[in-house]
């Protein structure tokens, strides 16, 4: 049974983390405790919504650098299908915090960069980014430039951007930490919606707690010197919230039980206080 | 934009007032005409070099000429140092190869190479073409690179993930993203070159606008240096006022990010 078991496992999984270990370069030559992070080994499975939280310098933002490929792991390996991540390609889609969208092309031509240079037949890209500004509820601002868009629009292109080619993971780094709490709040709703509709993976890194609680099926709490895996929970509110349409529902008992719980999960280690975005 | 719009009578006024001070100081002080020529011996001035001309050309010609060597100087300067820039933007090796010519070249006022450069190339407008276009150069070429190795790695990183290839990358957004400074680089090689100008038409040179300058002081004649200065001065003006204003139609995005 158990053997079963683990083949279900081995096929679901997405992306594979070995062993990863991450140190600056300039620091090589000095004691081990420079690691951001040492011999980190998790899964991820398609179609999870995975949160990623921990306080400042744990390296959350390393760990998604490392992911997309922007940084080099100095020892360990990333399998994405089982085949080794070497680099950035088109797989791992990101949006970053800035919504680093290029302001010299209209938000129509910003969505269609990835089909643009993958040389998509031109009534393709037409149609899929008319499809995806649908989807982000900005299919009347697409001839608008950048510059005309609010902090909240801009980060709906960058994450129809991303979507458009249609990646196996998409890796988000503290998308909504810039936007105030409405927009935020839909923000997450958006987000929430276009996962549960597409089936995508997502990894998420947040300091928001309640935006972990909310959006993720599962939290990984990263704790710091050296940065390594705290806490792995399972969580169901995500769920909740689309299938029932509300999120009234969510703050039950059980709600703040693991709010509490991943407080202290965060903050345990130095007994600073969490940074958070309130 | 706007705001520099609804506060332009204050430019205005400003100039009108240098105007009205000068008249009225040279009116009121008796100072030669030799050391302060008075606006009106100026405009007097103007109109004679303007109905008959400086020296055998007209001050259309006198303008035109040293236009023309100011443009040519430009259009290499930018052509060559454009390209350059953004392939040493590209490149820390190359960069660093073109670091000591241009850091050296850059601040060197254009006087003291000059006679080497009438040596090498003659007293014909190469030399002077040659001259504006070593000042034209380094602010091209230093922009370029600045712009280059200033854009956001985000830009790049997300093109990357979205699947572009490094010819796509430079053409699609380092080459967009550079422009702003490219466009400043452009406006600062062309002030460059056009302070150089009178030293550009210091050797054997028979017109041109800086030469008639020059030329003038031989003879004494304040009145014309001043409408050679003021020419050259509006001139240069309406110059950077025409690169400012394609500046702002092709670099719509800019500082609103």
């Amino acid at each position: 049974m158990s053997n079963i078991e683990e083949v279900y496992e081995a096929e679901g999984e997405l992306i594979s983390v070995k062993d990863l270990s991450f140190q600056y370069e300039s620091f090589k030559r000095n004691v081990s405790n420079d690691y951001i992070f040492e011999n980190l080994n998790f899964n991820i499975y398609r179609g999870e919504f995975i949160c990623v939280m921990g306080e400042s310098g744990c390296g959350k933002s390393t760990l998604l650098n490392i992911l997309a490929g922007f940084e080099k792991p100095t020892s360990g390996s990333i399998l994405l299908d089982d085949v080794e991540i070497k680099g950035i390609d088109k797989n791992r889609g990101v949006v970053f915090q800035k919504p680093s969208l290029y302001g010299w092309y209209s938000v129509k031509k910003n969505v269609a960069f990835g089909p643009t240079v993958l040389k998509w037949p031109k009534d393709k890209i037409e149609e899929q980014v008319d499809y995806y500004l649908k989807r982000v509820g900005l299919e009347n601002e697409g001839d608008k430039k950048v510059f005309e868009l609010s902090g909240g629009m801009k980060q709906r292109v960058a994450i129809a951007r991303a979507l458009i080619n249609d990646p196996e993971i998409l890796l988000m780094d503290e998308p909504f930490g810039a936007l105030d709490a409405l927009t935020r709040e839909s923000m997450q709703k958006l987000l929430r919606e276009i996962w549960y509709t597409s089936g995508k993976t997502i990894f998420f890194i947040t300091h928001d707690v309640d935006e972990a609680l909310q959006l993720a099926t599962r939290v990984i709490v990263l704790g710091k010197n050296p940065g390594r895996i705290v806490s792995d929970i399972s969580l169901p509110f995500s769920r909740t919230i689309i299938e029932e349409d509300s999120n009234k529902r969510i703050y039950t008992e059980e709600y703040f039980e693991y709010r509490e719980k991943m407080l202290d999960l965060i903050s345990i280690r130095n007994n600073k206080p969490l940074e958070m975005s309130i | 934009m706007k705001s520099r719009n609804r506060y332009v009578y204050i430019s205005v006024i400003v100039a009108i007032s240098i105007i009205v001070v000068w008249y009225v100081s040279t009116e009121c002080l008796t100072v030669s005409e030799l050391i302060f020529p008075s606006p009106k011996s100026v405009i007097l001035a103007f109109d004679e070099v303007l109905k008959s001309g400086y020296k055998g050309y007209s001050l259309w010609q006198h303008v035109l000429d040293s236009l023309k060597r100011i443009f040519e100087a430009f259009f290499l300067a930018a052509v060559i140092f454009v390209t350059l820039g953004l392939i040493c933007g590209c490149n820390p090796k190359l960069r660093a190869a073109m670091e000591p010519v241009i850091t050296f070249i850059r601040p060197l006022p254009p006087l003291a190479y000059y006679s080497v450069i009438v040596l090498w190339m003659g007293i014909g407008d190469e030399s002077k073409v040659t001259l504006l276009f070593i000042a034209a150069a380094p602010p091209i070429y230093v922009s370029c690179v600045e712009g280059i190795t200033k854009i956001n790695a985000d830009y790049i990183n997300a093109a990357k993930t979205l699947g572009a290839s490094k010819r796509q990358i430079f053409f699609k957004v380092i080459l967009w993203a550079a422009l702003p400074d490219i466009f400043i680089g452009l406006r600062n090689s062309l002030a460059g070159a056009y302070g150089t100008l009178v030293a550009a038409e210091m050797v054997a040179a028979m017109s041109g606008i800086g030469w008639m300058a020059l030329d003038a002081s031989k003879y004494l004649r304040s009145d014309v240096i001043f409408v050679a200065i003021i020419v050259m001065g509006i001139t240069g003006l309406l110059l950077d006022e025409i690169l400012k204003t394609i500046d702002n139609k092709i670099i719509y995005w800019k500082g609103k990010e």
